[in-house]
């Protein structure tokens, strides 16, 4: 079958479109990408279109994700069928704990869910608003960056305030990236040949947005970086992540910060463009060479490592070991100065990087950056978010029993 | 004789030390302390110095114990910002005494020192640099406990490098990693919310929800208050709770919770640091009550078996230093009892033999 994914970016919408016959055999026919969705600027938007070898570019004034959803779906009207339409949603809540196929209850549960990610959410169903419309009889489901982490226990989940406040907040760590995580779980057990559920595993999903690391433990997340909010955690591109929470008291009551402004600088102008004070890539704080920004960069990098490398340590200690260490997305798969960085005196916990693997890795597949005999295995597993919302919607249509399959 | 000086925010507490001997009182700060203090003294007969805790030094106070004199005493004085409720009383005790008792040596004891030489990357916090040219950073607490504890157990550690965990078992449990004598991380930040929970503060939260708090008519204060005077495992257990009830108390499914939380919050931090310090030597655990955490220790230590940590079955607890672990576990625990005027005053006593010894 012919499953089309969305995956909505802050200012794009990507979408591929999977010949599907089993959970092996899932093949990208038609991909690309609407680019600068609602941005206002002196470029204009555009959507690609990749058929096999062929790239074609359109020029087109793209206001809403909504909009550049419609006109993804007219110009693969005529190019192929979709039998089936998938989407990831960041906040789930308490409301969902897996995948789900659409109907007027998930709906409804959706728009109960708007207030916990409210740029993200509101977005995504747009567009599943827009398939409807557009194809109201084809089947829709919708994925979750959190729900991957519903697995949490108690004592990794709650936090110590009082009931009053965390009932009616539903205030919990919820955590992240539980898509790539899916992705990282399904491949680790697959490149060893094994079932996942028996591997111990530490995941580092290194983006270049957001970050955030899971431990993983019987085939279910134990604990993750991530809060209720995707502020907390690893140092990110613009996040400050882990912070001493009275300090954004002090910040407010002494400093005299506005609310407002102070979560915009926590979110939007902290982590590693905070620190370095001239960009939020680590490939720009690697690569710098300007002489008055190397204190800044040095402390930015090391400060990106050192939460990184805390972490590990913490989810080793509650899993008892590790078996293997992955890095994945962008800055996982293609930074090989962060792996090293990161697995440096990790022998401790039976870590031991093949530097020349490390550096000579492409990016392309799965692989083993690890020495041959340390006993944690390293592995770098690129990320493809769109596939694993392809395989959850294989996996819904398999339970449901599906006639189309 | 030693005269200690600390305080809290409602009372002025200190200790005479003589030698093994420790006279402990107290009085209200709104009280007329100089006078009662004067009168427990007998007009600081025998009083040869006198040593004022500091809870919080900032980045002016840079050693955690240094000589006090009407010279310095402005620094002492800028300080009383940074924790208003307890340095203004360390800065009003120690500028009077000074004035009237100038022959005597004053000493100031600072908590926040040892936690100075903590690297930038541990320190810092990731906010734009400008605030942490403000002073935002991760001050840690307990300094001179910590700095104490790890200095106790190296001579049982045949190692020239080493790799030390300390761990105060305290109502607000705080954990510090140090490398030969310097801190390489610690659990408490900017303020001691960070880390930890204890009976009445939060630990490690989202902060987001510190906006939404705000937002749904909170004000700072209430909010300050909720974080670190109802959280905790009060919150948990819906009941007035301390650390004491959660670990040895009488049990039922919320203290058992609490328990759970916090030895799960101990062990993933004492796992952070190790791996700060790439690779662990030894654990000291520290307390006024160390017989009391016993089970939790054990507990603690079974999480890193995986690391080769062996408990040993009995405990010859007749020794000063405990032992807990076993002679072929590759990594040594040891449990410290402790008496906080003891450990201020053994501060005082160094600090005047190297000054004695260079002639000063």
């Amino acid at each position: 079958m012919n499953i089309l994914v969305f995956n909505c970016g802050s200012s794009s919408l990507t979408y591929k479109v999977f010949k599907a016959a089993d959970v092996r055999t899932v093949e990208a026919a038609v991909s690309g990408k609407a680019h600068r969705v609602g941005v206002t600027g002196t470029e204009p938007s555009f959507i690609e279109y990749k058929i096999g070898e062929s790239t074609q570019k359109d020029i087109i004034p793209l206001k809403t994700h909504k909009d550049a959803a419609a006109f993804i779906l007219k110009s693969l009207k005529d190019r192929i069928d979709i039998d089936l339409i998938g989407h990831r949603f960041v906040h789930g809540g308490n409301y969902f704990v897996s995948s789900e196929f659409i109907n007027d209850e998930t709906l409804r549960k959706l728009q109960l869910c708007l207030p916990l990610a409210p740029i993200h959410n509101p977005v995504s169903l747009s567009v599943i608003n827009e398939c409807r419309q557009t194809l109201p009889d084809v089947k829709q489901y919708v994925t979750f960056d959190s729900a991957f982490h519903s697995s949490l226990p108690a004592v990794a989940y709650t936090y110590a305030l009082p009931a009053s406040v965390t009932e009616k907040l539903n205030y919990r760590k919820y955590g992240f990236h539980g898509l790539s995580y899916l992705n990282v779980l399904l491949e680790t057990g697959h490149f060893f040949k094994t079932s996942p559920e028996k591997l111990k595993i530490i995941a580092c999903h290194l983006g270049t947005g957001g970050s955030s690391i899971a431990a993983i433990k019987d085939g279910h997340s134990i604990d993750t970086s991530m809060g209720y909010s995707p502020l907390t955690g690893l140092v990110m591109s613009t996040r400050c992540g882990d912070i001493d929470p009275m300090l954004t008291v002090y910040l407010m009551s002494v400093f005299g910060y506005r609310p407002d402004d102070l979560l915009d600088l926590l979110t939007k102008k902290s982590g590693l463009l905070g620190i370095s004070g001239f960009s939020s890539d680590i490939r720009d704080i690697i690569k710098n060479t300007s002489p008055e920004d190397k204190d800044q960069a040095d402390l930015a990098f090391d400060m990106y490592v050192y939460r990184i490398r805390k972490y590990i340590g913490g989810y080793a200690a509650i899993l008892g070991g590790a078996d293997v260490l992955v890095f994945t997305d962008d800055i996982g798969v293609y930074n090989w100065q962060v792996r090293e960085k990161v697995c440096e005196n990790m022998d401790w916990c039976g870590i031991a990087l093949d530097s020349v693997a490390n550096r000579d890795y492409n990016g392309k597949q799965i692989a083993m950056l690890s020495k041959e005999n340390s006993p944690a295995s390293v592995l770098c597993i690129p990320a493809d978010e769109e596939r694993v919302i392809c395989l959850e919607g294989l996996n819904l249509s398999a339970k449901a029993g599906d006639k189309t399959r | 004789m030693i005269l200690l000086f600390d305080s809290d925010t409602v009372n002025l507490h200190w200790c005479k030390v003589q030698g093994e001997i420790l006279t402990e009182e107290k009085c209200s700060l709104r009280s007329d302390w100089s006078q009662t203090v004067a009168k427990s003294t007998n007009n600081f007969e025998k009083i040869e110095s006198i040593g004022y805790f500091l809870h919080h030094g900032g980045e002016i106070i840079k050693k955690p114990a240094s000589f006090l004199s009407a010279q310095n005493i402005k620094e002492l004085e800028k300080c009383v910002g940074f924790l208003p409720e307890y340095n203004d009383i360390t800065a009003k005790t120690a500028g009077y005494y000074i004035d009237i008792l100038p022959n005597l040596s004053h000493i100031l004891l600072c908590d926040t020192a040892f936690f100075l030489d903590l690297p930038a990357e541990v320190s810092s916090y990731a906010v734009p640099y400008q605030l942490s040219d403000k002073g935002i950073r991760r001050t840690g607490r307990f300094g001179l406990f910590h700095s104490w504890a790890s200095k106790q157990i190296k001579p049982l550690i045949k190692k020239s490098s080493q790799r030390i965990i300390c761990v105060h078992l305290d109502e607000h449990t705080n954990i510090t990693a140090v490398k030969d004598g310097l801190p390489v991380d610690s659990s408490m930040g900017f303020t001691p919310t960070e880390g930890i929970l204890s009976g009445t503060s939060c630990g490690d939260i989202d902060p987001t929800i510190i906006f939404y708090l705000h937002s749904m008519g909170m004000r700072f204060e209430q909010i300050n208050q909720l974080l670190s005077s109802q959280s905790g495992f009060t919150a948990l257990t819906g009941e007035k709770t301390d650390l004491f009830e959660v670990i040895s108390g009488k049990r039922n499914v919320k203290k058992d919770f609490a328990r759970e939380i916090y030895l799960y919050n101990v062990v993933k931090y004492i796992g952070s640091f190790i791996s700060m310090l790439g690779g662990l030597d030894a654990i000291v655990f520290f307390s006024e009550n160390l017989e009391q955490f016993q089970p939790i220790i054990g507990d603690v230590c079974k999480k890193f078996e995986f690391l080769g940590l062996k408990l040993q079955g009995q405990i010859d607890k007749k020794q000063q230093i405990w032992n807990f672990a076993d002679k072929t576990s590759d990594i040594k625990v040891f449990g410290l009892k402790i008496n906080k005027w003891r450990i201020l005053a053994s501060q005082i006593e160094v600090l005047r033999r190297k000054a004695s010894q260079s002639g000063k």
